[in-house]
This record gives C-alpha cells, sequence and structure tokens, in this order.
C-alpha cells in the first residue's frame, strides 16, 4: 500500500478518534498539534489503525512514532512484513 | 489560607513534573476547571500525601514514581486489552487474587499509586470531593458509619473528621490492608477512634445481627467482585432502615484488578436498585479531559456515584 492510500484510510480514523473533522494530518503533524491527542485517545487510535490496516502493534511500538510521518512508516512496514 | 493558595498541591504536582516532565500537559488540564470545593479537597489529600510519603521509606519521589509506575506499566496494558477486546482482561476473583493480590510488592506500588491519582485524575478527584463535601454533610448528626475496603484509608479520614459521624468503623478481609489502613490514619493524626476489623461483610450472618449502621461507604470495591449485587445485598443488611450506602464504581476503567464491567453511569445505578435500595442520587464524573458526552459516546472511564437508600 502506497503512502497516499495509508493515508487515505488514515485520515478518517484520526478525524474520527479525535473528533476533528478539519484535521489534515500531515508526516510533521504530532500530538502537540491535536487538542485531544492524549494517552488515551492514542491508544484508541492505534487500536483503530490496528481493525482497518489488520496490523498487530508491539507494545513497544505503541508510543514509539514521535510523528505521523514515522506511524505511517510503521504502518506501511508492517503491512509488507 | 486563601482558596487559591495550595502548597501540597503546588509541592506534589512540582515533583510529579520533575521525575515524569511528559505529564505536564495532563495535570494542567487535569486541574483546569476544578471547581473551589474540588481544589480545597485535593489540597486536603495532596497534603495526607506528603505525610504519607514522610513515612515512606523512598518517600515522596517513590510515590511519584509508583504513579508512574501506576499509569504506564498498571493501567496502559489493561487499557490497550479493553480497547481491543471490548471487556476486562480478568473475570474471577481468584485470577486477581494471584496475578495482584498476592504479590505484595506490586500491591504496594499499586496502592502508592492509586493514593496520587485521588489527587491527579480529575475524576478521582471529583469523586472524593462529592463524598467530603455532598455525602457525608448528608447524614444525620452523630451516624454510625462504616466502609467496606477502606484501604489507603482517605475515605474513612475524612468521615472520621465529618462532624456528623458519630462512630466510624473499617472493614476489609485483608490483615495487610487493615494494618496499612491503621498506619495511615496514625500518620494523619486522626484522633477520633476508629474501628478497624477484620471482616468478611459476605460471612457476618445479618439475621442474627442488628443492623448498626446508618451509612456504609464503598469506593471502587464493586468492580473488584465477581458479584457486585451480592455485595450490596449483603451490606445493606447492615443499614438501620433509612441508612444510605455510598458506592463509588468506575465505569469503562480497565485494571489488572477490576473484574466487572460497570459500563456506565445508568448500569451503576442499576446496580444498586438490583440489591434493593432505593437511588437517591448519581452523579458521573468522567476521566481528565473528557467531557460526559465524549466518555459516553467512547466508553472512556467514568467515575460513577450512587448513594443507595434502604426502605
Amino acid at each position: 500500500m502506497t503512502r497516499d492510500e495509508i493515508y487515505n484510510k488514515l485520515t478518517p480514523i484520526m478525524r474520527n478518534t479525535f473528533d476533528d473533522y478539519d484535521l489534515v494530518p500531515t508526516d510533521s503533524t504530532t500530538s502537540e498539534d491535536v487538542s485531544e491527542w492524549d494517552s488515551s485517545n492514542h491508544v484508541r487510535l492505534i487500536v483503530a489503525i490496528e481493525i482497518e490496516f489488520q496490523i498487530r502493534f508491539e507494545t513497544d511500538e505503541i508510543y514509539a512514532p514521535e510523528n505521523v510521518g514515522q506511524l505511517v512508516n510503521l504502518i506501511q512496514a508492517k503491512m509488507e512484513s | 489560607m486563601t482558596a487559591l493558595f495550595h502548597p501540597s498541591l503546588d509541592t506534589l504536582k512540582s515533583r510529579l513534573i520533575s521525575i515524569w516532565p511528559d505529564h505536564t500537559d495532563y495535570i494542567a488540564t487535569s486541574f483546569r476547571d476544578r471547581s473551589l470545593e474540588v481544589m480545597a479537597t485535593s489540597e486536603q489529600i495532596a497534603s495526607c500525601v506528603l505525610k504519607l510519603a514522610g513515612k515512606n521509606p523512598d518517600g515522596l519521589d517513590g510515590f511519584c514514581l509508583d504513579y508512574k509506575f501506576l499509569c504506564e506499566k498498571i493501567v496502559f496494558p489493561e487499557e490497550l486489552y479493553f480497547r481491543r477486546n471490548n471487556r476486562y482482561r480478568l473475570t474471577r476473583f481468584s485470577d486477581a487474587l494471584t496475578e495482584c493480590y498476592a504479590n505484595a510488592p506490586f500491591m504496594a506500588r499499586y496502592m502508592n499509586g492509586l493514593l496520587v491519582s485521588n489527587v491527579m485524575w480529575h475524576n478521582h478527584a471529583c469523586a472524593i470531593s462529592s463524598y467530603v463535601h455532598e455525602y457525608l454533610p448528608s447524614l444525620r448528626a452523630g451516624s454510625d458509619h462504616l466502609e467496606i475496603g477502606p484501604g489507603h484509608g482517605m475515605f474513612l479520614y475524612f468521615a472520621a473528621a465529618s462532624p456528623n459521624v458519630g462512630t466510624a468503623t473499617g472493614w476489609d478481609v485483608s490483615p495487610t490492608s487493615i494494618e496499612m489502613t491503621r498506619n495511615a490514619l496514625a500518620v494523619l493524626d486522626v484522633t477520633q477512634p476508629v474501628n478497624l476489623t477484620l471482616q468478611n461483610m459476605f460471612e457476618a450472618d445479618a439475621a442474627r445481627t442488628t443492623a448498626r449502621f446508618d451509612s456504609i461507604a464503598m469506593s471502587e470495591i464493586l468492580e473488584h467482585l465477581e458479584d457486585p449485587v451480592a455485595a450490596l445485598k449483603s451490606a445493606s443488611e447492615w443499614l438501620r432502615p433509612g441508612g444510605t450506602i455510598w458506592v463509588n464504581v468506575p465505569a469503562n476503567s480497565p485494571a489488572p484488578d477490576h473484574i466487572f464491567l460497570v459500563e456506565s453511569p445508568e448500569h451503576a445505578c442499576d446496580l444498586v436498585r438490583e440489591a434493593g435500595l432505593e437511588v437517591t442520587s448519581s452523579h458521573g464524573f468522567p476521566m481528565t479531559g473528557a467531557t460526559m458526552e465524549k466518555a459516553r459516546k467512547r466508553k472512556l472511564a467514568i467515575s460513577c456515584i450512587v448513594t443507595g437508600r434502604k426502605q
């Protein structure tokens, strides 16, 4: 799956998770940029991604990405493995 | 001391932030909208935490590290399981006993962490404030009050100080817990006699025992039990007619020893009614940073406060 295809699926997940329907995530987007991106909603985001992309994060991967770009990299890597 | 002067809170918050800088935003969010009443209760609890930390071998830093441990190593894995599976990981008391209660070092850190959470977590702080400012003042003067499972002792601390509480009693099934409560109340200079007893409410034969309490508190007990309605029924047998039970039970709050999933404040009220009690009041306090609407929609943690009266 290309990065664009991942963003096409990831964007509505993030908008729904954070109740921010104007959100346009980019590679440089971080939790600092999204008002409701706290630890609890991060777990909800991760599980929603797992369901949508049919992948499973290891525990130490969940808080590893520092921005959405790194999260997309991780999703891509897990889909290809 | 003015209503805006909170030296114990300032000390606790600054120490916690120095140990866990990443928690700064969470703390700011948690304290952003607290009422003066909640802040007053939080200041009292923070003062208690500082006193208890003075007797802790690892001091206040130890309590702060245990709170961080609670959030990252205890709650987080359970939250992940809950989100993936829509249920708590454990459902049997025997499993919670094996994993948690039988592990004394783990339980010590867990209890210390929960003590600090009573200050730092918005829903916990509001629940205790509700108990202090609404429930205890509602009791008739001279009430005989019982707390089942007093744990860290904070609720008994406030009950013993209430002008409406004539006698204060605490029951627990664990000798270790009874000693912890006893030690905590001594450190906190509770001068009113508190009768702490090793007692299993299910084993007491209420049919042959005079109902002898006007008030019973069960704070964060029901979610640890396989049959909370049975527990409420058993507890209510100790109530005099017209007596009240104050219940604090979290909804959607995964933890390693939470085995009964309460799904909403309405579910909590239903449990109290099923036990044959009349619900006279109920509140829901959503977790830090969430509105009640969002907490319901997203199945986030809500502290559910229900007062039930025996007819």
